[in-house]
Order: structure tokens, then sequence, then C-alpha cells
């Protein structure tokens, strides 16, 4: 039972991996930040918050996937197999949010291919050191992402209580 | 969910918690209810800030919490937050608390026109930042010890009074 449930988990990242996408980013193109913290967007306000585009000390920039040319359910599903299975806890895909690879460049930013773990992933680094500064281009990014709600998503709870 | 009579002649309602979803969420709001039936009608939003800061203390006390390199978030900077609210004027709106990658927490006040602002705390060091409008942005950092500087007390006068 456990292999065929490992079956399953394998088909669809590996179907989902065969997929091809220039190296270089064109500033056109649609990058989407996969959210799961709950208080970093705003469902009510329909607003991706700055703090869902701050860089971690750790790798000191941030995880974003190309979705140019992608359906919906496609670039879910990327969200799925590659970010959320992927951690050791049991974190939940709760919304996206979308820009062109433009917006970062405007705040001084580079979006770099990866291509690990998928074809589609990329880095955006060159965030200054000071935080005040990271903060300042996390608010002007928050302000031109476009916040969409993972369907599959869990309701929200009311404030207070447990996840 | 059960009613029953008990001496001395009282309804209690006891609710045991099912095992689906809805009812999961059933439970959750009915907490939430008797939370809030409990608290008194002076109940300020300061008071509401520092409901919410616990939350995000105890809730995201692991690393990775934002389903991506976070820092555990840090006492000391949850005491941060609580000393900027124990600061704050009467006359403006209300933040709302957001945690950062980083393991700080920050106070935000998002408003109309693309006005985003943010404070954190972290020892004796005030961080903040905002974007106003179009490209109006104010950030930096300076000493804080227990009184808000002009510059800041001006940007929330200025952006963010209440209606």
């Amino acid at each position: 039972m456990r292999y065929l449930q490992r079956f399953w988990e394998f088909l669809p990242s590996t179907l989902l991996r065969l997929d091809w996408v220039p190296s270089a980013v064109a500033a056109d193109e649609r990058t989407s930040r996969y959210i799961f913290d709950k208080e970093h967007f705003n469902e009510a306000q329909g607003r991706v918050k700055y703090t869902a585009f701050m860089p971690a000390k750790k790798t000191t920039d941030i995880s974003v996937y190309r979705t140019k040319d992608c359906r919906e359910w496609r670039i879910w599903a990327i969200g799925r197999y590659f970010v959320e299975r992927r951690r050791p806890d049991n974190v939940v895909l709760r919304a996206r949010g979308d820009l062109p690879a433009m917006a970062y460049v405007q705040q001084s930013l580079r979006v770099t291919a990866d291509r690990k773990p998928h074809p589609r992933h990329a880095i955006v680094a060159y965030w200054p050191n000071e935080e005040s500064e990271q903060r300042v281009k996390a608010i002007g990014l928050a302000h031109d992402a476009l916040l969409l709600l993972n369907p599959r998503a869990p309701k929200r709870r009311p404030s207070g209580t447990p996840e | 969910m059960i009613l029953a009579t008990v001496p001395p002649y009282k309804m209690v309602c006891v609710v045991e918690a099912g095992l689906s979803e809805e009812s999961k969420d059933i439970s959750a709001l009915i907490e939430d209810i008797r939370r809030k039936s409990r608290e008194p009608i002076s109940f300020s939003w300061r008071e509401s800030l520092r409901g919410e800061i616990e939350d995000v203390l105890q809730t995201r006390s692991r690393p990775g919490w934002d389903g991506y390199d976070a820092e555990p978030i840090s006492l000391e900077s949850a005491n941060g937050a609580l000393r900027i609210i124990n600061a704050l004027p009467d006359h403006i709106t209300p933040p709302s608390v957001v945690p950062e990658p980083d393991g700080e927490v920050a106070l935000e006040w998002s408003g109309d026109n693309r006005r985003d602002f943010s404070v954190s705390l972290s020892g004796t060091t005030l961080t903040y930042a905002g974007v106003f409008g179009g490209s109006c942005k104010k950030y930096g950092e300076e000493p804080f010890f227990g009184a808000l500087s002009s510059t800041i007390l001006g940007i929330l006068t200025e952006y963010f009074v209440k209606a």
C-alpha cells in the first residue's frame, strides 16, 4: 500500500518535471511566489504582505517559480509537489503572489534561473544587507503582487485557534 | 453536541469534538466565542495586539515556519513589538502583527493609495520602512528607549490617523 502511495506521488512529480523554459529570464515573464503562512497575506483586502517577499537570513534570497504559459492547475501542482510535499513539516500551500520579473528588476534585484528542483525554479538575489532596505524593497514587490488563493487549501480558522 | 439537564437544573452544552473538518471548525468557532466572551468591555486594540503577538510567538517557534528557511520568532523581538505598542499614540489606526522570516515580529500599517509602513525592535534598535504612494520611501534604523522618535510619529500622524 505504501509503495502504491509512493508511486502516485512519484508519477505526477515526474510528469511535471518534463518541462522546458529558456535559461534567460525575460522581463515580462510571470513569476509566482508560493505562500504558506496565513499572516503573509490578507484575504479580506486581497493583498500580499511584504513579509512574503522578505529573504531569510540563512539564504539571503527568495525562491520563485517562472510560470509563464502555465495553466492554473499546473502552477498549483508545482507548488504542491516541489515545495509543499518536500517539506518535512506539514506546511500548507495557502496562496501565491504573482508578479512579472520586471517588478524585481525595478527593485534592483536579479531573477536567475535555478532549474532545481524543477526547471521553472528561479532565485531572486542581490538583496541589500540592511534590513530596512530589504523591507522597503519587499513592500514595493508586495504592492505589485497579485494575490491568488489556493483552491485546495483548508479554510482559515478563527483567529487564536491552532492550525 | 449534547444538551443535558443537570442539577441544579441548568442547561449545559457539552461540545464533543468530532473528526470531520466541519466539526473542528465549529469547535474552534465556539472556543473563539468563549474566549471573546471572557474579555472585558474595556478591551482595547493594544490588548488585542498583545494576544496576536503571543499567538505568533507560540505558533512560529520552529525553523521554517514560513515554508522556506524562516528562523523561529524570538522572544526578544516579541518583547520589542510589545514595547512599541506601549509607545504608540491613541490617535493612530491600529497596526497588524506580522512575523518576519528573520525571526522578528513587526507591526504593519497598510493604508489606502499603496501606503505601507512597518516597524520592529531588536534590542534597542528600531528598524522602520515605508512606501507611501508611488516613489516616496522612508526607511532606516534608530535607537529606541521607550518613546517613538519624531520621525516615526510624523509618519504615523501623516498617513495613519484614525478617521
